[in-house]
């Protein structure tokens, strides 16, 4: 349990001390629901059903998710590349533990994401 | 303490590792020395747990690391060629994390991290990000993690390539201490001569995956009759320039698997 919780822990404070990722990471939603959002919303409504945001919004949570799981899987492959990755291998663990502890850090990452983008999208409507 | 039976390592038609077979006794420094792509690497990822042998076998502590890989990994503590700190983490963080993979209790822990970073002079940095450390501090908190769990056997794969000839002093003057009061095991590679010399008790000289030659840096200067170990290295493995050959990336694929599959 130790074992999963401190390779958690690692991929969180990997996380929050990347600003630039944070910040990178949101600019994709923001894009489709500002640029988009204000460009397209207008057709939309005129075409007849209620309001674009909240049409495009759980899409674009639904995206924002679906990219952050896949940049987190890509961290194995950084780790891979900068060597931290053997450090792990040779460790006493089952490599069951060390796949489910940085598993478990990429669902968090993700939920903090689509919170945040919730949280925006909430705000613009 | 290791001992090696007629290890055979094959990469397909590459024959990497041929037919080695050596003993370590505990408490001892031994040097394995040889050209570029003589083997060195491959033998210690097999005996690491991290290759498997094509045939032949090998005891670490008196367990075969294919058999129980587990029982191995936590007897050993290794530094690796290349890096392999997470250099977003802070060297403290680093260890830390070492000490959880390695299920090394938390009190014991605490006191080992402050023991270890004093004795390698990074107590000072332990909250700074390792993106920030030299080449030569990197290094040194690499053998600090390694030596965490009090492992019997230390392996160094080339620690002091591309370090400056002060850090290189004292980061075996550092090893030699840990030898010397703790009793670890030290199995070392290099291409410094000097360094195998100065440290080594026994020194084994490999080329083409087999061993050309062993016994204490003395020894080997009268077998040879050169005056230093550098003339000895040289008489025995050639002067021509050996290439390094990397494997293929289907071949490494196939490793990664491997790894991932035990």
């Amino acid at each position: 349990m130790a074992v999963v919780y401190i390779l958690w822990l690692r991929e969180v404070k990997r996380y929050l001390r990347s600003r630039p990722q944070v910040i990178a990471s949101l600019g994709q939603p923001l894009l489709y629901l500002v640029v988009l959002g204000f460009g397209l919303g207008p057709v939309f409504e005129q075409a007849g059903r209620g309001s674009y945001l909240q049409f495009v919004a759980p899409g674009v949570i639904g995206m924002g998710i679906l990219f952050t799981s896949i940049f987190s899987g890509f961290g194995l492959l950084w780790d891979r590349q900068f060597g931290f990755l053997k450090e792990t291998l040779v460790a006493p663990v089952p490599r069951l533990q060390i796949m489910v502890g940085r598993t478990l850090g990429g669902a968090t990452i993700t939920m903090i994401q689509g919170t945040i983008v919730l949280t925006v999208c909430h705000v613009a409507l | 303490m290791i001992e090696a039976r007629e290890l055979v390592k094959r990469f397909g038609e590459l024959v990497a590792v041929d037919g080695l077979s050596f003993a370590v006794a505990a408490g001892e420094i031994f040097a394995f020395l040889g050209p570029n792509g003589a083997g060195k690497t491959t033998t210690i990822q097999m005996l690491t747990t991290l290759l498997q042998p094509t045939s032949g076998s090998s005891r670490v502590d008196g367990l075969d690391p294919v058999a129980r890989p587990y029982d191995v990994r936590a007897r050993f503590g290794i530094v690796f060629q290349d890096p392999s700190l997470d250099i977003e983490l802070t060297a403290y963080e680093n260890l830390e994390l070492h000490g959880v993979l390695y299920h090394v209790p938390r009190r014991v822990r605490v006191d080992r991290i402050e023991i270890l970073l004093k004795l390698f002079e990074l107590w000072e940095r332990r909250d700074a990000p390792v993106k920030q450390f030299s080449g030569g501090m990197k290094r040194r908190l690499e053998i600090a993690r390694g030596l965490l769990h009090t492992p019997k056997i230390l392996f160094l794969d080339e620690p002091t390539l591309g370090l400056d000839p002060q850090s290189r002093n004292q980061l075996w003057t550092q090893v030699k201490h840990l030898n010397d009061t703790e009793g670890v095991t030290v199995f070392l590679t290099t291409h410094y001569m000097d360094e195998a010399e100065r440290v080594a008790d026994r020194i084994a000289i490999i080329d083409h995956g087999r061993i050309v030659a062993q016994g204490s840096p003395q020894a080997l200067k009268q077998q040879t009759g050169a005056d230093s170990l550098e003339h000895a290295f040289l008489a025995l493995t050639g002067a021509t320039i050996r290439d390094e050959r990397t494997n293929g990336a289907a071949d490494q694929m196939r490793q990664m698997a491997r790894m991932w599959s035990r």
